[in-house]
């Protein structure tokens, strides 16, 4: 145990002398969490709430359930008189965008005829209009859902109180921004979550593949032919990569929660998440490494893994959602569950929600960790 | 056991490796007494640094017994370890890290901490005359510093045994010097010293007594007089010369007093009975050959003739 300490002291002292393990650890992934949650919060909820005006021509039970959906989208309704006036107040720049709910919209619900919700948007407002667009869209689309249903039932009268009850629901088609549904973290929290995890991956390799730099340059040797079990040296390297990983993670966690504003949620639970993501890292790390045969392949072959798990995993955009294959592979990143995890926690759900996460990524370390240990045994030999 | 070696600081037996085809070691015995430094001499691809990673418990052999001053060593031992000092081939020294830090990470391993371990680091900085740089990167040393650091961590703890495998290698002629005045002075001072070289000078001025190892094997062993004996009344002849060498030396070698006969450098290295009395047969048979004798030596016999004795072959080629 003393020559694992002595020798992860070591590794930890060159790792801060050299630049490159701090970049990999803490530089990048802060610059992109940085990067990705501001440019993200600019469209949704994270940031900015998006201000449009209602002008509620109907006045009817079908306006009332427009206005109950909307409640999910990152917007602030106001109500306006007419269209005019909400022409103006968005032409000034005092909403991002107005929505005209049409006379007549709660008669179609009772089988009238067919209206037209109109948005008003301004040609230097473009996302806001969008906002708006994907607003009504989505509630025409509800609506569609609506009188198709009560059709199905034979009963066109029935269909408004099936509106008022499906307005608690969420509509067939939300408005296209993820943070809005109850499972998903907000996108500051998501991407300064996954970048971490996705650089963990490389901040990791510092300690593992470093012994291959050890091979290459002899010390390996050295360190053979020293009173020192064998298994010391393995101990070490994997202990510096758990050390270094755990380091980004937490500092990654701290940096975004006070500058950033992500929620990360229950202190215990993240802790929890965090070491298990660490030692999956580290354990995939090191099987990864174990199949090299020289730095320079192992640093391509970590590279590539990290950057395909990453992607499965839901890093760079979150892919669970996407469905079909990719989301069968995206449940074999630790990425993803180590994502999945947070979301839940995030969430408000207890504690015990991150026992499966948990077990995940603590069996991918187990057993890429073993596989690594039955083939490291090729690696320290001089 | 018996008593030598209880008393030996090394004792080998039987070792052999083998790396798939090649069969690196076969069956090589000896053994170091107490202050004692030993030479392996062989030529590039013997099997010295096979041998040397075998006793120095870096690698397992596939038979054989390695016993360090009273303890079994294998891969896994740390007691017979420790007696240890081992200097590799290459340079083995962390770049990033400062002679000091160099120095006092591998004499941890060893055990020594605290007020200790900062007391021997300073002597041995002093042995390797890097005190004044000590602080500095090893990446910025020269390449005669940075061998200087590499040896200086094998004597660290103070071992029992020191294994050197060819520190010369690539070294300028000051720092070679150097070196070797060093290992001139801890073996003076006690040390048992296994070092490997293929260069016959260093085998000679160092060591106590010397193994000829080639392909694997150990062909003979003993002082320096003792090897020079086995040549009886050998002479070796030293040919320079230009045109067809290898014809000559064929044709040399064909001479009854003629033992053995290699081509070197622009040479003909020669192993002879009685050489002055033969010596003109050789001149004509090498001229009648295609070779314009250049220059003819009669040398003191050496290890060098001792190995073409051997082996047929010379040391370099
Ligand atoms: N790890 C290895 N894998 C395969 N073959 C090896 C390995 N190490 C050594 N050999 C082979 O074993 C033989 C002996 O090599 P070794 O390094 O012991 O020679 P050496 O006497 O130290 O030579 P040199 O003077 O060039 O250092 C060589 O033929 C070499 O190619
Ligand atoms: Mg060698």
């Amino acid at each position: 145990m003393r020559a694992t300490l002595l020798i992860t002291a070591k590794d930890l002292r060159q790792r801060l002398r050299d630049r490159s393990a701090f970049l990999v650890a803490f530089v990048a992934p802060l610059a992109l969490a940085f990067a990705m949650g501001v440019t993200i919060s600019g469209f949704s909820a994270g940031g900015a709430t998006y201000q449009i005006g209602v002008v509620n021509l109907d006045r009817g039970q079908a306006a009332t359930a427009f206005f109950s959906t909307a409640e999910q989208a990152p917007v602030q309704l106001n109500t306006e008189k007419n269209a005019a006036s909400a022409r103006k107040r968005v032409k000034d720049g005092k909403l991002d965008a107005a929505i005209v709910l049409p006379r007549g919209l709660s008669a179609t619900f009772l089988g009238g005829p067919a209206v037209q919700i109109d948005v008003i948007g301004d040609r230097n407002n473009q996302v806001g209009a969008l906002v708006a667009r994907a607003l009504s869209d989505s509630y025409a689309s509800y609506a569609r859902t609506i009188q198709l249903a009560a059709r199905a039932l034979g009963n066109a009268t029935s269909s408004l109180q099936i509106a008022q009850k499906g307005s608690s629901l969420r509509s067939p088609v939300a408005v296209s921004d993820t943070s809005t549904t109850r499972k998903n973290l907000d996108p500051k929290t998501y991407y300064a979550a996954a970048m971490a995890v996705f650089f963990l991956f490389f901040a990791v390799q510092f300690g593992i593949s470093s012994l291959l730099d050890e091979r290459r340059d002899g010390t390996l040797a050295r360190m053979l032919a020293a009173p020192i079990p064998r298994r010391a040296i393995v101990g070490a390297k994997a202990l510096t990569s758990v050390v270094i990983g755990l380091t980004s993670m937490v500092v990654l966690a701290l940096t975004t929660h006070y500058a950033l504003g992500a929620h990360w949620g229950n202190p215990l639970g993240i802790g929890v998440l965090i070491v298990c993501a660490v030692l999956a890292a580290t354990g995939v790390t090191a099987f990864v490494t174990t199949l090299a045969k020289t730095q320079e392949q192992a640093n391509a072959w970590l590279s590539m893994v990290s950057i395909i798990l990453g992607m499965l995993g839901g890093s760079f955009f979150p892919v669970a959602q996407a469905g079909g294959v990719v989301s069968v592979l995206s449940k074999m990143t630790p990425h993803a569950w180590f994502l999945s995890g947070l979301q839940d926690l995030s969430s408000g759900e207890p504690l015990s929600s991150i026992v499966e996460p948990s077990i995940v990524l603590l069996a991918i370390a187990a057993a890429c960790g073993a596989l690594a240990l039955v083939r490291v045994r090729k690696l320290i030999e001089p | 056991m018996n008593r030598e070696q209880n008393s030996s600081v090394l004792h080998c037996e039987g070792l052999r490796k083998r790396f798939g085809e090649i069969e690196a070691v076969r069956g090589v015995s000896f053994e170091i007494a107490p202050g004692e430094s030993y030479g392996l001499l062989g030529p590039n691809g013997a099997g010295k640094t096979t041998t040397i990673s075998i006793v120095a418990g870096l690698l397992e052999a596939d038979a054989g017994e390695v016993t360090v001053a009273g303890n079994r060593l294998t891969t896994k031992s740390v007691a017979a370890k420790a007696a240890i000092g081992f200097v590799p081939q290459d340079l083995a020294i962390y770049p990033d890290l400062t002679a000091r830090e160099n120095l006092s990470f591998f004499v941890k391993l060893y055990g020594l901490r605290g007020k200790a371990n900062r007391a021997r680091v300073k002597e041995v900085l002093e042995i390797i005359g890097l005190s004044e740089r000590a602080d500095d990167q090893a990446k910025k040393y020269s390449g005669g510093m940075k061998r200087r650091l590499n040896i200086g961590i094998g004597l660290l703890h103070s071992p029992k045994l020191l294994i050197l495998d060819e520190p010369t290698v690539g070294v300028d002629p000051q720092s070679r010097n150097a070196i070797l005045e060093s290992v001139e002075q801890l073996s003076g001072q006690g040390m048992a010293v296994l070092y490997t070289t293929h260069y016959m000078e260093e085998a000679e001025r160092l060591c106590d007594r010397v193994g000829i190892i080639d392909r694997g094997e150990l062909k003979a062993e003993g002082t320096r007089e003792e090897l020079v004996a086995l040549l009886g009344e050998h002479d070796k002849v030293h040919l320079t010369g230009s045109g067809h060498l290898e014809a000559a030396a064929k044709a040399c070698a064909e001479i009854d007093a003629v033992e053995a006969a290699s081509v070197g450098q622009e040479s003909i290295e020669l192993l002879v009975e009685g050489a002055s009395a033969i010596l003109p047969e050789i001149l004509t048979t090498a001229s009648s050959a295609g070779v314009t004798v250049h220059s003819v030596e009669m040398e003191e016999p050496n290890l060098e003739a001792v190995f073409l004795h051997l082996t047929g072959r010379a040391l370099r080629d």
